[in-house]
């Protein structure tokens, strides 16, 4: 039996609703408030991301109804990019001598796990994952994994997040990542090359117990590293279904990471292609391309499960189960499959 | 109140982040590290050597020593002032 488990609660701060891309060339996330949630110590010191990170997580508890957590499980490409800059900005004023400490100690990528268990006085375990564009996925799988111990914890925190800030976009463009203004358009159209960048972060409550206000189950994660041909990916997304038991016919909604790069998403179409009658929605519009992208992926699932999938087919308004496919870079391949029920 | 206190609590303000703390607000003689001050901890001690060195060109050799300069601002003040006249003499 696969292991499997139960989302109780989830979060997302995410560029989701917001016109930012015909404006400013990347997706932004649409930030909210913290001072409701995060006190002035953390305010004045904490570095956007973690913010992001420590306000989503917040939220995610408090809907779940959870005080506090067992175990924490982080994953992000790129950690605190903008800790890092200013890290290494000052290094660089400073000619290498006394710096600040607060962006160094803010830039590492386990800073907002180790804020977060310091916020939640989590003695637990916890563990960032820095694997590029299966950092989220591995975060979710040692959640899993977690959960299947004897000894486990019953609940954990899983969150997946990463920013894009004015330099990294920067750098971005220089290196010919970045979609040109006029090409940008729905990334499942795209036949040019370069990405949308976006952000975001996303955390989630993973439960081995079903509670009344279960979202959704988690059934499968997958990970698919460098496949040469299309087939590879369309082999395993076929060997997904079968072990549950399905067909290609039996799923209600599979959500793509297309990022609108030509080259990348090309197996991402063949394997859409060989799903020809499967409700379909293209999750990079939404939230642009960044290493923990499928975290938001896995919100926009649950979201869609709650009934907001009317819009996309008149034959699943509700859909009962989704497949996620991502693609980061024509190289990190992940497959989530979630079922409400 | 000293055009150096004055110009302490700005940097303090700016390089520590106080986001919601008006200088005008803030009393020179009132502890740093107390919440009846401004609420510092360890790592804004650390915060203080930069902007010593950064600002003042002084370098922290004797940590112990540093507890009464960090006590309030014009204590602050006053052990920079020492610092640069101590430097001008030698």
């Amino acid at each position: 039996m696969h292991p499997h488990a139960y989302i109780n609660s989830i979060h997302s701060i995410s560029p989701y609703a917001s016109d930012a891309p015909a404006r400013a060339g990347l997706l932004s996330a649409l930030e909210p408030a913290y001072a409701p949630v995060l006190n002035p110590a953390e305010l004045r010191r904490t570095p956007r991301l973690v913010k992001m990170g420590l306000y989503a997580a917040t939220r995610c508890l408090a809907d779940a109804g959870l005080d506090h957590i067992d175990a924490i499980t982080v994953g992000s490409g790129l950690g605190s990019f903008d800790g890092f800059e200013k890290f290494e900005t000052s290094l660089l004023a400073q000619a290498e001598d006394t710096v600040p400490p607060t962006p160094f100690i803010q830039s590492l990528d386990n800073a907002v796990a180790g804020q977060l268990a310091l916020k939640l006085q989590c003695h637990g375990y916890n563990m960032t994952y820095t694997h590029r564009g299966f950092s989220f996925e591995t975060a979710l799988l040692d959640g899993l994994l977690l959960l299947t111990e004897p000894d486990g914890p019953a609940d954990v925190l899983v969150g997946g997040l990463d920013e894009t800030t004015p330099t990294y976009a920067a750098l971005l463009h220089q290196a010919g990542h970045v979609k040109n203004p006029d090409k940008l358009g729905k990334v499942e159209h795209s036949r040019t090359p370069g990405v949308l960048p976006g952000e975001g972060a996303t955390f989630l409550v993973l439960s081995s117990a079903r509670r009344p206000g279960t979202l959704a189950t988690v059934r499968a994660v997958r990970t698919l590293f460098s496949p040469r041909t299309a087939l590879e990916v369309e082999q395993t997304v076929a060997a997904l279904l079968r072990e549950q038991h399905l067909t290609p016919a039996d799923l209600d909604l599979v959500l793509l990471g297309h990022s609108g790069d030509h080259a990348h998403d090309q197996k991402l179409r063949a394997v859409e292609a060989s799903l020809p009658d499967t409700p379909r929605e293209y999750f990079k519009n939404y939230c642009g391309e960044y290493h923990t992208a499928t975290a938001f992926a896995v919100w926009l699932a649950v979201r869609r499960f709650a009934g907001a999938a009317a819009e996309l087919s008149e034959r699943t308004p509700y859909p009962k189960n989704c497949l996620i496919i991502n693609q980061y870079r024509d190289a990190n391949y992940s497959f989530i499959f979630l079922t409400q029920d | 109140m000293s055009t150096l206190t004055e110009q302490l609590k700005n940097q303090i303000i700016q390089e520590l982040n106080l986001v919601d703390i008006n200088p005008a607000d803030v009393n020179p003689d009132a502890p740093l590290f107390d919440y009846d001050g401004l609420g510092l901890d360890s790592i804004d001690a650390l915060e203080l050597t930069v902007i010593l060195s950064k600002h003042y060109g002084i370098k922290v050799t004797d940590p112990a020593k540093m507890k009464q300069a960090f006590f309030s601002l014009n204590t602050l003040a006053d052990f920079i002032t020492e610092h640069q006249a101590a430097a001008v003499a030698a």
